[in-house]
């Protein structure tokens, strides 16, 4: 057998969101360097944060994504609130629940359709899925939309919102906008349902890997806006513990830093949120997963597109229950008397655990920041997840089969470059054994 | 205000809205298509008969959300700023010179062409689409738009109530 040795090279990672680059060296038979390089410049949020007002937290940590804003509002302003000592309520909690759903709806629905999706039906692109399957997309736009309205319903736009503040809102939705968007999230249930029953019918390979699930889990419900960090190996703390097991690092060619937990690669998004979850899912839920056969909890990555719609149905379910019998209330925010001190807050964004760590003075002004997104945390999973992928499939196989397995593999975890520095060009640098 | 017969050739009135987008961002010119709305609301403020039944609206994205605005709508006429025109021009646009000279300026959400393209493909655009560019050259976030912008979205919002006449809205109706 000659030593055929493969370079693969992708430049630029398409259908995710932001830049990133892959370069993958096969030489006689096995993987000899392999990295997941994200490249867009750091964006330095952290440090725009110091020397600005606990208030002005919310909106600022917004802007670091058009996709998933509500995430960095919420683990902010949980870290703010948790330090002040102030309770917003069970009104407010629940209205913050409402805004998460929204934009849970808004970011997997657009992943699944448009950016997912089209690599299982042999298309570029979700133009041409929308050729060979229009039922399917035009649902997703429904839903897409659906979960725009409900984030503007509750934060006043659907880009980058404004309408969370610290202590709770700037203003409780008007009734009657509530009442107009509950009929059409019970209307949507049955679109939700025909979405799971879907994608758990297409054809994914078969591709069980062993990792650990990192998610948040607490109160009866699925953790989404708040919870305790649990894993299945073992791991049960609070926000403020993170530093204690989770850490970061530099990597010489990634602008992204990179998390290990007690030194290991690990998952966090859909995937591991639904296997640390799967006894508080809504029984509707429960049983429309249940129905398809497919097992979980899964080891599968190829599965992570399922846990997304899945997180489509129980959010529209939680929508309704949130909003049935909803009413104003005045003021919607609760006072905030700042202190200074350590304030540690997580929640569940789409793609995964959201981390973020304030320190304030007494005036409530922002000494230090740090802000955890989960692309970085799963960067290092990403590549143990790639090279025991590409083994799978077999290293033999063209280039071109190579590099549209390793995004698929990529696109599994729905990476968000943008926020993690804040993706891909792949590179094979494959050198056959008999020419080179 | 008595329905006037509709201009259809095919006789029965349509009863369908005609939706007029404004697409655009905080972010400098690319206010263009937001001041384009804010003035056709004065305008249905003040009762003019061509808006009657328009639906009016503002998107701070294009991307599929803008396919969802005009869902069911008998016509649709979308206004958002543009590269490569004069500050203030206001051009009409054909789908197919949009789709060949536009790129996505994000990843996070296509651009008016990418959505207008995947509507076609699933059969959702409205019968009637007009499209009017406003010539932008600043787009820098935290700025306001230019005075020739503002000018051109005045100029831009007379354009609409032409098309809405051509298209039968309101009292013409």
């Amino acid at each position: 057998m000659s030593e055929r040795q493969v370079s693969i090279h992708v430049p630029i990672l398409a259908r995710v969101e932001g830049e990133g680059a892959l370069h993958l060296r096969i030489r006689g038979g096995t993987i000899e360097d392999l990295r997941l390089q994200i490249y867009e410049p750091p964006r330095l949020f952290e440090k725009f944060l110091e020397g600005r007002s606990f208030e002005e937290i919310p909106d600022m940590v917004a802007r670091i994504c058009g996709i998933c804003p509500v995430a960095y509002q919420v683990s902010a302003a949980n870290a703010v609130e948790r330090l002040f000592g102030v309770d917003i309520g069970e009104r407010a909690r629940a209205l913050r629940r409402l805004l998460y759903c929204g934009e849970w709806i808004e970011s997997h629905a657009l992943h699944i359709h448009m950016l997912a999706a089209p690599d299982f039906f042999g298309c570029n692109s979700v133009l041409e899925l929308a050729r060979s399957h229009p039922d399917e997309v035009r649902r997703g736009l429904l839903l897409h939309g659906l979960g725009n309205d409900l984030m503007a319903l509750v934060g006043a736009r659907a880009v980058h919102p404004v309408g969370l503040a610290i202590g709770g809102f700037h203003r409780a939705p008007d009734a009657r906008a509530a009442s107009e968007l509950l009929g059409r999230l019970r209307a949507a249930l049955p679109e939700a349902e025909s979405l799971v029953r879907w994608v758990a019918s297409i054809p994914v390979p078969d591709d069980d890997q062993r990792f650990a699930c990192v998610a948040l889990r607490g109160g009866a419900g699925y953790a989404i806006e708040n919870g305790r960090i649990v894993s299945d190996t073992g791991l049960d703390i609070d926000a403020d513990a993170w530093e204690s097991r989770f850490a970061e690092h530099q990597s010489p060619y990634s602008t992204a830093l990179w998390s290990t937990l007690d030194g290991a690669p690990y998952l966090v998004g859909p995937l591991a949120r639904l296997n640390i979850n799967l006894d508080r899912l809504p029984a509707a839920t429960r049983a429309l997963l249940d129905a398809t056969g497919v097992a979980f909890p899964s080891r599968n990555m190829f599965r992570s597109m399922l846990a997304r719609a899945v997180e489509i149905h129980l959010a529209i379910l939680e929508s309704i229950r949130i909003l049935d019998g909803y009413e104003p209330w005045s003021p919607p925010a609760a006072p905030v008397a700042p202190r200074a001190g350590v304030g540690f807050g997580v929640s569940e964004a789409p793609r995964g655990v959201l981390w973020h760590r304030y320190e304030f003075d007494a005036g409530g002004l922002v000494r230090a920041a740090r802000i955890v997104p989960p692309t970085s945390q799963n960067q290092a999973r990403i590549e143990a997840d790639l090279a025991a992928s590409l083994t799978a499939f077999g290293l033999e196989r063209d280039d071109a089969a190579l590099r549209l397995h390793c995004e698929k593999v990529i696109r599994n975890y729905d990476p968000c470059i943008s926020c993690a520095t804040h993706f891909l060009r792949l590179t094979v640098d494959r050198q056959d054994g008999g020419c080179a | 205000m008595a329905a006037a017969p509709d201009a259809d050739p095919a006789g029965a009135a349509d009863e369908r809205p005609i939706a007029v987008i404004g697409v655009g961002s905080p972010c400098g010119d690319d206010q263009a298509g937001w001041l384009v709305v804010e003035a056709l609301r004065r305008a249905a403020a003040a009762h003019d008969p061509h808006l009657a039944g328009v639906e009016l609206k503002a998107l701070d994205r294009p991307g599929p959300d803008l396919l969802n605005a005009m869902t069911g709508a008998r016509a649709a006429i979308v206004i958002d700023a543009v590269l490569g025109a004069s500050p203030g021009t206001v051009l009409r646009l054909s789908a197919g010179r949009l789709a060949a000279g536009s790129r996505p300026a994000s990843t996070h959400a296509g651009g008016v062409a990418d959505a207008l393209a995947l509507g076609a493909c699933l059969g959702v655009l409205p019968p009637r689409l007009v499209l009017l560019g406003v010539g932008g050259e600043r787009f820098a976030p935290g700025t306001g738009p230019g005075a020739a912008v503002r000018d051109g979205a005045v100029q831009a919002a007379r354009a609409v109530l032409d098309e809405l006449r051509a298209l039968g809205a309101g009292s013409a109706r």
